[in-house]
């Protein structure tokens, strides 16, 4: 039996004598992803029809309103580790008057949580309209519990009614960056 | 103590080293070299294998990168190694495991020209490919990727835990050729595997809004078997393998020769493993496949429409996320070995079966070509050995391998008799020993037969 000792001997002297640098796993636990992630939000075009919603034979619409749920945020990971969301909006006016924009986050319940935008002015003939609203969510922690979006637009003069024969338009594009 | 110590050497090389079978293929006769190819000669008369000890193996590979460097200690956070590796690694990079533990094995000797061999192993099999866009993709995001499609097809892992069954035969036709073959039964406990996927996602500039997304040609698949039982999830992981006959059963062929030129001059070379296991109970399939365009949510003002709800109806009518229970066909990595040898020195005699006295040489060198099918291409392993008799009961064999995971790896292997036990140790990627964790393999088998002539 003197071989078998040697050898089951020589094969466990090799592994202590086996080195390996330090390793530490536990580091993995101060690992973080931080993706970036863009996503189209909403967009629409709307011209002198939607302002023009007639009740008794009255033209009253001086502004429009519509909202979406917009789920995303309900996922528990992105929830937990969102560290900062980027709202980005194009915008052009082709009227020749001006308009106001509201955009605002919603809860469940459709109760207002955030105003991204409050009366943002959309100036007449401007074609070009860009702006970028950064929400840091440790200054608006409540903002993680947004579902719905809602837009609202309308004519900042709200005594005159926007001609009905005017075909000119509003077009809208907006984008979401949510930061891990 | 011998047994404490032994028993310690064994849970190392189970827990924390691979294997590189390249060492074993044809050293020493052992009857462990017969599951590599049937067709090689054995000289005793009957073997049993010291059961759960007879044959060892346990292999982790990665290519690609090493755990130093995303563990190692020093000034770089976690997330910045990570991104390093991310950046290194492409879709061919893998990472495989495999643990074989041979729970009985055992051969007796038909008549002079007929060796039959039997047993049964247990074999965890697990190749994973780095789907480099996916995890770039996860860590990163798309911001950054404007117009990158990432792909989806980089998606590719196999999974198998198994039992198999197996029983061969090696018949010597004629002084220069013996001829083997072993058939197999496997019967698999688990089973996960996805591969032929296709797809890629893209973010890009809009039209009608400021980005637009595609999900372009998706198809993806997953196959499962034996993560349910009695059509209910299995929730308990113990529960899991029923290695033993547990109702997806398969069978495979291994096939080998070895042929004298002369006798100093030898060939020899084998199929492992061509077999299939034919999932058909337990089975939890899932299949993607479509194709989805996202450029926004457009609002039509004063609707009342659900825009959320028509997005998602959408998505699950153009993208649709489908689940069933077909039986399907999983091929098992299917191994070819073949190597020529040359044999010189010293020419001396040895008692073998039946007190019949064999000649041998007491070295030997050659070269060896391993590869085994995977799915996404052939891997395989070049090795040159010498192999030294020292005497009729001890001898041993030093490798120099290249192959996927290194360029200079070197393996020693020694067996030795005393009295009726054998044992046999192989060392692998012996460079590497000063430093396992930069290693992309290391490897150790070692085991116990009782051989009687």
């Amino acid at each position: 039996m003197n071989l078998l000792k040697i050898y089951s001997t020589a094969i466990i002297t090799i592994f202590f004598l086996s080195c390996s640098q330090p390793l530490d796993f536990e580091q993995l636990e101060e690992y973080t992803i931080m993706p970036s992630i863009s996503s189209s939000l909403v967009f629409f075009s709307i011209d002198a029809s939607n302002f023009n919603t007639i009740i008794s034979g009255i033209p009253t619409s001086t502004e429009v309103n519509e909202t979406t749920d917009f789920k995303l945020l309900e996922n528990s990971f992105i929830k937990q580790n969102l560290v900062q969301l980027d709202f980005n909006f194009e915008i052009k006016n082709e009227f020749n008057r001006d308009f106001l924009l509201d955009v605002n986050l919603l809860d469940a319940d459709s109760n207002t949580i955030h105003k991204v935008f409050e009366g943002f002015e959309i100036r007449g003939n401007s074609l070009d309209i860009s702006a970028e609203v950064l929400l840091i969510i440790e200054d608006f922690p409540q903002v993680v519990n947004f579902t719905k979006v809602q837009f609202i637009i309308g004519l900042k003069d709200t005594i005159t009614i926007l001609d009905a024969s005017n075909l000119s338009k509003i077009e809208c594009k907006s984008s979401l960056v949510i930061r891990l | 103590m011998r047994i404490i110590v032994l028993i310690f050497a064994f849970l190392i090389g189970l827990n924390s080293f691979s294997q590189n079978k390249q060492v074993l293929y044809d050293f020493a006769g052992l009857p462990q070299t017969l599951l590599l190819n049937p067709g090689l000669e054995t000289d005793y008369k009957f073997h049993i294998g010291v059961p759960l000890l007879s044959g060892i193996s346990s292999e982790i590979k990665s290519t690609g990168f090493s755990l130093s460097e995303i563990f190692s200690v020093n000034n770089n956070t976690i997330n910045d190694k990570i991104s390093a590796v991310l950046k290194k690694i492409d879709a061919n990079d893998y990472l495989k495991v495999n643990t074989q533990i041979e729970v009985f094995s055992a051969g007796f000797r038909f008549d002079k020209k007929t060796y039959i061999s039997f047993g049964f192993y247990q074999e965890l099999d697990a190749i994973g490919y780095f789907p480099k866009d996916a995890l770039t993709l996860i860590n990163e995001g798309n911001t950054s990727y404007l117009n990158k499609s990432f792909s989806l097809s980089e998606m590719i892992f196999k999974l198998d835990v198994l039992g198999v069954i197996h029983a061969g035969i090696s018949r010597k036709v004629s002084d220069k050729l013996t001829l083997g073959g072993r058939f197999k039964v496997y019967s698999s406990a688990l089973n996960l595997e996805t591969t032929n996927n296709s797809g890629t996602f893209t973010t890009g500039i809009g039209n009608n809004n400021m980005y637009i997304h595609y999900l372009d040609n998706v198809n993806l698949n997953l196959r499962t078997s034996g993560l349910r039982s009695n059509n209910e999830d299995i929730s308990d992981e113990s529960t899991y393998i029923d290695i033993l006959l547990g109702g997806n059963l398969g069978a495979g062929i291994d096939l080998g020769f070895t042929y004298h030129v002369t006798p100093q001059l030898q060939f020899s070379g084998s199929l492992i493993d061509f077999g299939f296991v034919q999932h058909t109970k337990d089975i939890k399939n899932k299949l993607i496949e479509g194709r989805f365009t996202f450029e926004g949510i457009e609002f039509e003002f004063d609707s009342n429409r659900n825009y959320w709800g028509e997005l998602d109806a959408a998505l699950k009518e153009q993208l649709p996320i489908v689940g069933n229970e077909d039986s399907y066909t999983s091929w098992r990595p299917a191994k070819v070995n073949a190597a020529i040898k040359y044999s010189f020195g010293e020419k001396r005699s040895k008692y073998c079966y039946d007190n019949i006295l064999k000649d041998f040489y007491t070295n030997a060198f050659g070269a060896q070509l391993y590869s085994v099918f995977r799915p996404l291409r052939q891997q395989f392993a070049l090795t040159s050995f010498y192999e030294k008799s020292f005497s009729n009961k001890l001898q041993a064999k030093i490798t120099y391998t290249i192959d996927d995971y290194s360029y200079y790896n070197i393996g020693v292997g020694v067996s030795a008799k005393i009295w009726k036990i054998n044992f046999y140790g192989i060392l692998d990627n012996l460079t590497k020993l000063s430093d396992i964790s930069s290693a992309n393999n290391v490897s150790l088998q070692f085991g116990f037969n009782l051989l009687f002539n």
